[in-house]
C-alpha cells in the first residue's frame, strides 16, 4: 500500500509557507519515502509547514515517528507544523498518542488560515 | 616432531584432540598422564544457534497462506471484507498486525533456520481475533508496553514504544502465552464498540 506526496504550488502562498498533501498509507513501508521527501523538498526558508491529511487513510507508529521528526526539524528552525483535515483513522491515532496540541490540528485550510491570521495579529499587537 | 592428522572437519573437537595425541604417541608406551579438559561444542548443522534474523528472512503466513510483509495489510483487508466488516475494524486490525510484526522482526531472536510468523484471523462471537504465533525465543511483548508521557510534545518524546502502546489502546482484549516452542499473542477487537451504538 503506497503513499504519494504532493506539494501545493498555488500562487499566493507566502514564500515561507509550504503545503504538502499526503495520499495513501504512512507506515513501515513508506515512512522512509516521506522522510526523504521532507529532507529534499522542505528547505530552510520554510517556517510554516502545513500537512493536508484528508487523503492519508492510514498511519502507524513508523509514520508517527517521521511526523515527530519533521515537527522537531521545523521547531529547530523556529517554525511550525500544522495538520489539516485528518481522516478518521489518522485522527484516532493522533488522539491516542497526542501527536499535536488540539489547536494545531485543523478541520480545513480556512480554519488554519483564520488561526494563522489571529496569531499574526497577536504578534503585531505585542510588537 | 608431532604427526599432523589429516583434518576431517566432521570430527568433534574432542575426537580431533584424541587423534592428534595418538598420532603423536605413535604407539609408544605411555610415560605421562594426559589430562584433557575440553568443552563440547555443538557443531552439527541441526545445532541450535541463537541469532537475530533480518526482517526479510521471516516467513509469514496468514491463515496458512504464505504472504509477504508488504502485502500483509491487503491480505487482512481482503479477509475481513469477506466478513462484511467496516473500514474502522479493518484498519484497527491492520494496525495491530503491523505493530506486532514490527516488534517480532525487529527484536526477535530464534534458533530456527527458517523463522516463521503465522497469523490466524477469525471472527467469533462479535470479536475479530488475530492470533500471532512466532518462532522467536520466549518474549512477552505485552510486558514491554511503555506508557508515553503524553504531556510532552511528540517531538521531544523518546523514539520507539509507540507501536505497542497503540496496540494496547486499540485492542479490546490481549493475551500472551508460550506454548509448543512458539510465542502466541492474541489481539482481539470487538466488531461493534458499545459507544458506537449510542
Amino acid at each position: 500500500m503506497e503513499l504519494s506526496i504532493s506539494i501545493d504550488a498555488r500562487n499566493g502562498l507566502p514564500d515561507n509557507r509550504a503545503h504538502i498533501a499526503l495520499n495513501g498509507h504512512l507506515d513501515s513501508s513508506t515512512a522512509a519515502d516521506f522522510e526523504q521527501f521532507v529532507a529534499e523538498q522542505i528547505g530552510e526558508a520554510i517556517s510554516i509547514l502545513v500537512m493536508d491529511l484528508e487523503k492519508l487513510v492510514y498511519i502507524s507508529s513508523e509514520g508517527l515517528r517521521v511526523l515527530a521528526k519533521t515537527r522537531k526539524l521545523m521547531r529547530q528552525r523556529g517554525g511550525t507544523t500544522s495538520f489539516v483535515n485528518p481522516s478518521p483513522q489518522v485522527r484516532k491515532v493522533f488522539e491516542i498518542v497526542r501527536v499535536a496540541p488540539l489547536n494545531e490540528v485543523f478541520t480545513s485550510i480556512e480554519e488554519l488560515d483564520a488561526y494563522l491570521l489571529a496569531m499574526q495579529r497577536k504578534v503585531s499587537s505585542q510588537a | 616432531m608431532a604427526c599432523r592428522p589429516s583434518l576431517d572437519w566432521k570430527l568433534t573437537p574432542i575426537t580431533l584432540i584424541q587423534t592428534v595425541c595418538h598420532q603423536h604417541a605413535a604407539g609408544a608406551a605411555q610415560s605421562d598422564d594426559l589430562i584433557l579438559l575440553a568443552m563440547q561444542y555443538q557443531t552439527s548443522p541441526s545445532a541450535s544457534v541463537r541469532r537475530k534474523p533480518a526482517p526479510a528472512e521471516w516467513e509469514i503466513r496468514l491463515n496458512s497462506e504464505p504472504i509477504s510483509l508488504h502485502l500483509l495489510k491487503q491480505g487482512i483487508s481482503a479477509c475481513l471484507q469477506e466478513k462484511q466488516l467496516g473500514l474502522d475494524v479493518i484498519q484497527d486490525m491492520q494496525l495491530m498486525a503491523e505493530e506486532a510484526l514490527l516488534n517480532i522482526t525487529r527484536y526477535g531472536t530464534t534458533d530456527q533456520p527458517v523463522p516463521r510468523i503465522e497469523l490466524h484471523l477469525s471472527l467469533d462471537e462479535g470479536m475479530v481475533k488475530l492470533l500471532i504465533e512466532d518462532d522467536s525465543h520466549p518474549f512477552d511483548s505485552l510486558k514491554g508496553i511503555i506508557i508515553p508521557d503524553l504531556s510532552e510534545d511528540i517531538a521531544d518524546r523518546p523514539v520507539g514504544g509507540l507501536g505497542l502502546y497503540l496496540v494496547s489502546k486499540i485492542a479490546d482484549q490481549m493475551d500472551y502465552d508460550y506454548r509448543d516452542g512458539k510465542n502466541r499473542l492474541q489481539l482481539c477487537r470487538k466488531v461493534v464498540h458499545e459507544q458506537a451504538l449510542h
